[in-house]
């Protein structure tokens, strides 16, 4: 099978866009020249919608053959704004606009629309591994001989989803975080010097650091990866890093990574990885609220 | 390799289970009623017919067990179809993937009522279960399934691909057996939503009829068992051979006069199956009954089947538009359809419409020969996807 | 009526998220939807809806109907000043 290679990562967090790692002056009009098109576009829309477009740019829209989006609890800013004018409104003369961009797919489909690409497009919505299950749709997309696969992660604090979450503990670790990823994935070209994805491998309910050093043991063995070799991009809290790295006994010392917590941050994680290990082989372990896990493997060509 | 369908699960405003979903479309008995949930709207919708208590009882929970409706209606649909198929979750690698358009949103719209006072008001239960993975996640506890589990979410396409993610991880060895489909509760969210975007007929759907005024919304869940043929210990009912997701890339609701997305989705699935138009016995159309949605569904299909359109017609006027339930629930109707020989009746079809030139079948039929079904749905976003459900050569 | 003219324009721009038009961009004559005027679509034209209703008191049901009463700004004060109930 063909490695599957990550060409390009976007990513955009508090107004700061970065290509490559690299910032980058920003203006989403600019982007998007059609005020029409812009108008009726939430905070998150416009968020992941440049991200999108950003990663996109240098590809010729029909050599796009899909198009795959994550997120944890979508456009939460519109579903606020809809749910609100019901109740105001007492169900009477609602503005449609708001229910339409509510919709999980609303960035992976403007993002066909503003570059009509009819290719694939599907949004994944489960919780901590929302990301994970889009990364392993579209490095399946590479394997099965797509070309140029649009993957891409987003989420968004709002005012209210900031307060539930407050009150449901899951900010007692750390502070809320929001952002937008992009990623373009296709078939290696050797000898590029790439980020190409491995391995990916997602659990759900609680681990143990035992049970987690198993499967990365496991992991590291069916790809021929001596474990104690990979470099650690450590998404999770500092105690599991800790004790995973002595269980593993590796060599390199884990890159700490997780500041924040919100869905679809090992999307983050991804893009700090390619940026910022230099090893042969790296992994990211990331988890969420202790619920949900993941190991990404990432090699280079 | 092939995908075997070895299981089937449906709950819909026409029935609890599978058989009781094929008697009410035998008999020609739709889920219409004014909705019995609060509303202002004056709109036939279909649900469910069962408080959820009673939905408890019927699968054996405590009546305590604090469930989103769409969460119950996924699990009460994915047990029958994993019971269905035999498999024993613990023996091999099973896989669920689930969909839904709003999860939680029944008990979130509660939650929301006193939240919108103070944020510190409101209870937190009623707001856990929002995200549209917490009825996977919980349907995955009762199922006792401890491997992959991954949500879709692209409106009302959404459980078409995830059925086509299962059987592409069955393809690529990432799975034994895979449970997907979809799950929706009605609420006042999606009710109102169409309401405001002004396509909901204030009177029963007449999908493809020439006065047809929009779309009725229903609710309900649909999940398929699938496996590799190889794998398969009972016999299964049909085989997918063919699926793919396209996007028309014209409007962020409408679909576009030529069709091309619902052209590039059905087209592609039939190449990924192999298959020619003429190889096509039967479509279960989207046909939501919105006057845009039939007519450019129709001129795609015109544009591949030309003047040898298959016998083609859509349930919806039976259960409704259920969202991301939508093509779990006419996936099993596919199925049962290549396995019996069904064909579906199109209710309230008279009048056919100039600018379709179309009719759809209106009687229940049984004991066809069909080799192949093509199943659409198409969604906001542009989301089209067709799957294709054979016979076991 | 050029009175309703400017007051439907504001309210336009207000509706519609119409970043960066001004009232003096908008030919009342100019076509609404389609190519060579605003550009509006399918989604604006039941924002239009809401806005003759809540504003104006006019009721349409059936937005196909609104295809001739929505081609102008012009057209619109027209019907209004026509059927205006508040």
């Amino acid at each position: 099978m063909k490695p599957i290679t990550i060409t390009k990562s976007c990513q955009l967090k508090a107004d700061v866009l970065t290509v490559n790692g690299c910032e980058e002056p920003f203006d989403f009009k600019e982007l998007v020249a059609d005020a029409s098109l812009r108008r009726r576009m939430s905070r998150i829309v416009k968020m992941g919608v440049a991200c999108g477009l950003k990663c996109a740019e240098d590809l010729p829209s029909d050599s796009i053959d899909g198009i795959v989006t994550a997120t944890g609890l979508g456009c939460l800013g519109d579903t606020e704004k809809f749910m609100e004018s019901i109740v105001v409104n007492n169900e009477r003369l609602l503005n449609p606009t708001p229910f339409i961009q509510s919709t999980f797919n609303t960035i992976g489909g403007q993002i066909a629309l503003l570059r009509g690409i009819h290719s694939y497009n599907v949004t994944y919505v489960h919780r901590g591994l929302s990301f994970e299950s889009a990364l392993i749709d579209a490095a399946m997309q590479v394997a099965e001989g797509r070309r140029n696969i649009l993957l891409g992660a987003v989420d968004e604090i709002t005012a209210s989803s900031a307060d539930i979450q407050r009150r449901l503990g899951m900010t007692r670790d750390y502070e809320l975080g929001e952002g937008a990823n992009f990623f373009v994935l296709n078939a290696a070209t050797p000898g590029s010097n790439q980020t190409t994805v491995v391995d990916i491998d997602t659990r759900s309910g609680k681990l143990t650091d035992d049970e987690l050093s198993k499967l990365i043991i496991e992991m590291a063995k069916r790809n021929g990866i001596n474990a104690s070799d990979l470099c650690v991009v450590a998404n999770c809290n500092a105690a599991t890093t800790d004790s995973v790295a002595n269980r593993l006994s590796l060599k390199n010392k884990p890159l700490p990574f997780k500041t924040c917590e919100y869905h679809t941050l090992s999307a983050q994680a991804l893009d700090f990885a390619i940026n910022n290990s230099t090893a042969n082989n790296t992994l990211i372990i990331s988890d969420y609220q202790g619920i949900n896990h993941s190991l990404i493997l990432l090699g280079r060509i | 390799m092939k995908i075997a369908v070895t299981g089937l699960g449906a709950v819909s405003g026409i029935g609890l289970d599978v058989d009781e979903n094929i008697d009410a479309l035998k008999h020609k008995r739709h889920g219409m009623e004014k909705p019995h949930f609060f509303t202002h709207l004056d709109v036939p919708v279909s649900e469910v017919k069962v408080p959820n208590v009673t939905l408890l009882e019927y699968l054996g929970y405590d009546y305590n067990f604090f469930l989103s409706r769409t969460a119950l209606f996924g699990i009460t649909a994915a047990r029958e179809a994993l019971s269905d198929s035999g498999i024993d979750v613990h023996k091999m690698r099973v896989g669920l993937i689930s969909s839904t358009s709003v999860g939680g949103m029944d008990l979130s719209e509660e939650f929301y009522y006193s939240f919108r006072e103070n944020h510190e008001h409101g209870r937190l239960r009623w707001v856990s279960q929002h995200d549209c993975g917490s009825s996977t996640e919980l349907i995955a506890k009762c199922l006792h399934i401890t491997g992959f589990r991954t949500t879709v979410s692209t409106a009302c396409s959404s459980a078409g691909n995830a059925i086509m993610l299962g059987a592409r991880m069955l393809k690529n060895n990432m799975l034994d057996a895979v449970i997907a489909g979809g799950t929706d509760a009605l609420c006042k969210f999606t009710l109102n939503g169409f309401n405001s975007l002004m396509i909901l007929d204030k009177e029963h759907c007449r999908p493809f009829d020439a006065t047809r005024a929009g779309l009725n919304l229903g609710e309900g869940a649909g999940y398929i068992v699938m496996q590799r043929l190889d794998d398969a210990k009972r016999e299964p009912y049909c085989l997918l051979t063919g699926y793919a997701n396209a996007n028309d890339a014209y409007h962020q609701t409408g679909c576009s006069p030529e069709g091309n997305g619902a052209y590039k989705s059905m087209s592609e699935a039939m190449a990924v199956a192999g298959l020619q138009p003429s190889d096509i016995d039967y479509i279960n159309v989207h046909g939501t009954a919105t006057p845009n949605n039939d007519l450019s569904e129709a001129t795609a299909i015109r544009r591949i089947f030309g003047d040898r359109v298959p016998p083609f017609s859509s349930v919806k006027a039976f259960i409704g538009h259920t969202l991301g339930a939508s093509e779990g629930i006419e996936a099993v109707y596919s199925a049962l359809s290549v396995k019996n020989g069904y064909i579906y009746p199109n209710l309230n079809f008279k009048l056919v419409d100039p600018n379709i030139g179309l009719s759809p079948e209106t009687e229940f039929a049984e004991g066809r020969n069909i080799r192949n079904v093509l199943s659409n749905a198409f969604g906001f976003g542009g989301n089209d996807t067709s799957l294709i459900f054979s016979k076991i050569d | 009526m050029e009175e309703l003219i400017e007051k439907l324009k504001g309210e336009l721009i207000a509706e519609l998220n119409l970043e960066e038009t001004t009232p003096a961009d908008i030919d009342a004559e100019a076509p609404l939807f389609g190519d060579g005027g605003l550009g509006l679509d399918s989604i604006d034209a039941l924002e239009i809806i809401l806005i003759l209703e809540r504003n104006y008191g006019i009721k349409i049901e059936n937005p196909a109907q609104g295809k001739e009463i929505f081609y102008s700004v012009k057209t619109l004060a027209e019907y209004i000043t026509a059927n205006q109930k508040k």
